[in-house]
Parts: C-alpha cells; structure tokens; sequence
C-alpha cells in the first residue's frame, strides 16, 4: 500500500517521504558510527592485538638466537662510520640510508655540546610494520629480525607510514620497501654486521640474547638501558645506553 | 626535500573511491530506498558510480612502486591490515555496481540497441550480455536488481576500511583515531552526491526553462547539508578532543590547525568546502523556488572542499611526525600531471557513458509506481 506524508507526497516502498528520509540517514551515518565503534578496539588495543598475532611465534627460550643491539651513546663520536659502512656492505641507492646518526646540540650557548643518536630498524619484537603489509612480504624471523621479502613487496608504503621510527624507506632503485637487516648475511656468515664492524667508538654491540655469556647479555645485564619511544608498545630489540628524555623523543 | 611517502597518487585514490560511493549511495537512495525525490538523478548517479569506480585503481598502480604484483593483493587477504581488505571490497564493489546497471538500465538498453546503428549498437549488444529479448519487452525481474544493489551497498559501507587504513597507525598522532572510517564514509557520501547533482545541473538544465516539482524537491533535499553538518561536528568534537592530548598529539593537529596545511586543511576543507556550502543550501531550500546556480555553487564549492580535506589530511598526519626541513607537504610536478592525465581519462570515460547509456529517457525504471497504481492503492 502507497502512504502520504503531510503533504500528500507518496513512497513506492510503502512509506512516507519523511519516513524513508530519516531512515536513508539513519542507515547510513548508524552503520558509519557502528562500524567506527566495532573497529575503535583494534586501534585502542593495539599491543594485544599484536600479542594475539605472534602467539605463533616460538618464544625466546625455545629461539636459537636471539639477536639485539647495545648502542652506547656514551661512545658515539658521530663520525657516521656506521652509515657509510651501511651503504657500502649493502649497496644502499643515493639518497637513501639503512642507518643514520641524527645529530643534534644541546645545552644553551656558550655551553653547549653536540650529541649523536645512531638510528636503525630496531627489529621490534612487536613490530607494528609486519601485520599492515598487505602482502605479506615483510615478517619476523624466529630468531628475532624483522625482513623484506623484495621479491613479493608492491611497494604501497604502508610499513613505510607504520613504523614509529621512520627506519623504512622506499628504495628508488629496486622500488620496494627496504630498511636495515642487521647485515642478516654477515651474521649467518658468523660475522658482525658492518656498522658494529666498523664503530671506531666502540658504541655497537650486537649479540644473542639467548647466550647468556654474549656481550649484549653482560651489558643488558650490567647497565641500565632505554629503547626508543616505548609509549608505541613495539618492544624494540635495540637498546640504548645514555639517552634522556628528549631523545626519547625523537622521530625518525 | 622529498616527496610525501604517500602524496597525490593516495589522495586520488581515495578521492574517486569516495566519488564513486558517495554517486552509489545517491542512486541507492531511489533505487534502494524509494527515496523519489532522487529519481531524476538515478541514472546519471549509476553512471557516476561505474565510472568513478573504473578509474579507482588507476591512481593505486601508479602509487605501488612495483605495480606488476598486484596480484599478490588478492592472494593474501588478511585481516591485520586494512590495505589488504581493499582487493575483495573493490571487487565485489565494482562487479556488482556493473551487474547492478546493467539489471537498472536493461528496458533502455535494449530499446536503445533496437534503434542503434555501427559502433554504438554493437557496444550496447556488449552492455546487454544476454540476447536481447524480440518483441514486446517482458516483464523484468527485480531479483538480480535487489541482490546486486544490496550487495553494492553492503561494500559501500565497508569503504570505511580507507579511513582505517590511516587510523590503525599509532605512529601518526593525527591519523590514529578510530573515528576516521565514518568521517571517511560521509565526506565520500557528500562528495558523490554533490558531484552527481553537478552533472545533473550541467546536462539538464541548458535544455529546460523552468524547473519541474521533481528537480525543485532536487534542490530543497536537507540531506546534503544535514550529513554535511554531521560531517562538521564529528571534525569539530575529533579536533577538540586532540587538541587537549599529548604533546605530540597536539603538535599534529596545529599542523592543520595554524600550520603550512590550515590553508588546505581548515580554511578550503572546511570553512569553504563545508560550512559555507552547507549554509548555501540550507539558504537556498527556504527558497520558494531554489535556485540552480546557488545549489551548483555549493556542489562545486564541496567537490573542491572534499579534495582538501583529503589532501589536508594525508599530507598532515605525515608532515606531522617529520623535522619541517624534510619533506614538502606539496605534489611534485610529476604527480600533479598524473592527476591531470586521470582527469582527462574521467572526462574521456563519461563522454562515453553518456554516448553509450540511454540516461536522457526517462522512461519507467525499476521501482517506479505508475500513476494508475498510486490511485488505485
């Protein structure tokens, strides 16, 4: 049955034009909102989310290896040694960098001095930039290292946008997302990665945490130690030495 | 200074996404919901829908850095990553959008075919994919028209993933807000619909000298300007809320707030694109006979509003969280060429609609009650 509305104007399906109006909205912005609500917990409880996602992974004490680095600001001279060696060992396109040191000057003049922050990937152990890839190419090892699949990344830049430490890029040369992997060639090889390597300073360690006699373990051990913006809940496998809190921070 | 990780090309994307379900959406509103005053626009707001929806991947291989693999978005849907729902929601979006035109323009196209000749008679025989019926038409079922609208729009409302892909990123203070999806949703709805009352306007109005009770309930409609309003206090509670967060939070928003993007953000996004159309069209339906070019203002005025709001958006929630020094919140050249070329290839594309699609008949359309009808019920 056709009804009217007040001012006689009828509606195929039976229900005034005022009727269908309202309900039209009501559709619309209720399923936007409902859908805004059913989703807001995802964002809102993002670190047991992730903890749900890596269920599957082995925990540390079944790993054979367990990889982390001590970075000691307290010896960073800021020669970027580290970057250069990067490049070269890993044949990073120009313009683009796997590891960096950020420069800044603190205190007020005349008394100031310079300070230095290393950054790289700091192979999260709840790393933010795996579960967004929408193909699945970037992914955590068993043994604690966050990789790229260059073969199956697209490139859409999503990790890129989702890593809290800006350690992602895009590489202009093979067009795929591309960040630091702890020199995961070397250390299979039973070697230091090239930046460690090569530290003049002596301000890289890395090791295996699961060697309790390795040198990341003395020192985790030994000396109190800070990660990068822990508020982001991404566990970083990167530990720092010497930073304040304004380096805490610090953005990629 | 580099480029924005995800400039022009993300924007686009989401810009001709939001058209294309915003022109859905007002078709649906007819179509679905029997909502008679949007009958004149029905037609040209399904070919809006299609047309928007064609061009959609378009500005998402350009973005990809390897655009060859996008194979592999439909290969690994998994639920951790919004980006990965986009394969099967476009696919079923756009599948059933086309399935849905070809149900809601069957009588047409297969009147047009009848008088058709060359090119345009072959392209319709294409259009029609079942042997088109001799004779007097038969009666039409409205199954497969009902089925592939609903599940439209079921994938319409599911287009809230593009503003979740952004709100799931706790590294982007600004982007990180679990209200993103419906604010997405309904500047997509306001934008498609404006666009569609444009082309409307644009195509119809040159030929009539006085306009019909059916185009003046056009004009008078409250439901742009009411989700426009929405739109406005969602932005309004989301930016106050923000304001009074972290630090960092609040470093965010005064990039869009006072800073290099308030003018694309606050000023065209908002006060332009949204505050002053809404005003303009609430104005114009206390008309006694609204005016056409007052309500064509306010569409293009919200087109332009819906493109900076985006914009404003996605470049601020980057430039937020990087030294000013390190990247411009601008397109390059590059990108804003490509834009242009898309551009071009809509304009290409509707021009062939239009030639193709029988949208000027106004004859019966599925869900139309004849007069005979309505006195008898």
């Amino acid at each position: 049955m056709v009804q009217e509305d007040r001012k006689g104007r009828t509606s195929s399906s039976g229900l005034s034009r005022r009727e269908l109006l309202t309900r039209g909205t009501i559709a619309i912005v209720g399923a936007a909102a409902t859908s805004s609500l059913l989703l807001s917990p995802t964002v809102q409880a993002q670190g047991e989310t992730h903890a749900k996602y890596y269920d599957n992974f082995p925990r540390r004490s079944e790993m054979e290896h367990r990889w982390a680095m001590v970075i000691d600001l307290r010896r960073c001279v800021g020669c970027r040694a580290c970057t250069v060696a990067c490049k070269s060992e890993n044949g990073v396109p120009e313009g683009v960098f796997r590891t960096w040191v950020r420069y800044e000057e603190i205190g007020a003049y005349p008394d100031t001095r310079p300070r230095y922050l290393p950054l790289f990937c700091n192979h999260c152990d709840n790393p933010p930039c795996v579960p967004v890839c929408p193909v699945l190419a970037t992914y955590k090892r068993d043994d604690g290292l966050v990789l790229i699949d260059y073969e199956k990344c697209i490139g859409c830049g999503y990790c890129i946008q989702a890593c809290p430490y800006g350690a992602r890029h895009l590489n202009p040369a093979q067009k795929t997302a591309d960040k630091c992997t702890l020199c995961v060639h070397r250390l299979e090889a039973g070697e230091k990665p090239a930046c460690v390597a090569t530290c003049i300073g002596g301000a890289l360690t890395v090791g295996d945490l699961n060697d309790p006699s390795s040198e990341v373990s003395r020192l985790l051990a030994a000396i109190p130690v800070q990660t990068l913006k822990p508020e982001q809940g991404t566990d970083p496998m990167f530990f720092y030495v010497g930073l304040d809190g304004r380096i805490l921070e610090v953005s990629g | 200074m580099t480029e924005l990780e995800w400039g022009l090309p993300v924007v686009a994307k989401y810009v001709f996404g939001g058209l294309s379900m915003g022109a859905f959406v007002t078709y649906y509103l007819w179509q679905g919901f029997g909502l008679k005053t949007f009958r004149p626009l029905a037609k040209l707001a399904w070919i809006s829908a299609a047309v928007f929806g064609l061009v959609i991947p378009i500005p998402i291989f350009s973005h990809l850095g390897q655009a060859g693999r996008w194979p592999e978005l439909l290969l690994n849907f998994h639920w951790t990553s919004p980006m990965s729902w986009a394969a099967p929601i476009l696919v079923v979006y756009l599948v059933s959008v086309l399935l849905n035109g070809r149900f809601f323009f069957h009588d047409d196209v297969v009147l047009a075919h009848r008088s058709a000749k060359g090119v345009r008679r072959i392209a319709l025989r294409i259009l029609l994919l079942t042997r088109p019926p001799e004779g007097q038409l038969p009666e039409r079922s409205r199954f497969g028209l009902r089925i592939t609208g609903g599940l439209a729009f079921l994938s319409v409302l599911f287009f809230g993933y593009t503003g979740l892909e952004l709100g799931i990123l706790g590294s982007h203070p600004l982007w990180a807000n679990p209200i993103n999806p419906a604010m997405f949703l309904i500047t997509n709805v306001i934008s498609g619909a404006a666009f569609v009352v444009l082309l409307w306007m644009g195509l119809e109005w040159p030929r009539r000298r006085a306009a019909s009770a059916e185009e003046k309930a056009v004009l008078a409609s409250p439901i742009l300007p009411l989700l426009i309003g929405v739109f406005l206090g969602l932005n309004l509670f989301v930016y106050l809320t923000l304001s009074y967060a972290a630090p960092a939070v609040q470093d965010a928003v005064a990039v869009l707030e006072t800073g290099e993007l308030s003018l694309i953000f606050l000023w065209v996004g908002l006060v332009l694109g949204a505050a002053v159309p809404a005003m303009m069209l609430v104005g114009n339906a206390r008309l006694t006979v609204p005016r056409a070019s007052v309500a064509g203002a306010a569409a293009v005025l919200i087109l332009i509003g819906s493109f900076a709001q985006k914009y404003g958006f996605v470049a601020g929630g980057q430039i937020a969280t990087l030294a000013p020094a390190e990247v411009s919140p601008w397109p390059s050249t590059g990108q804003v060429v490509e834009f242009l070329a898309i551009l071009a290839l809509v304009y290409f594309l509707f021009q062939v609609a239009l030639w193709l699609s029988p949208w000027r008949q106004m004859s019966p359309m599925p869900g139309d009650v004849s007069p005979a009808a309505e006195v008898t019920a």
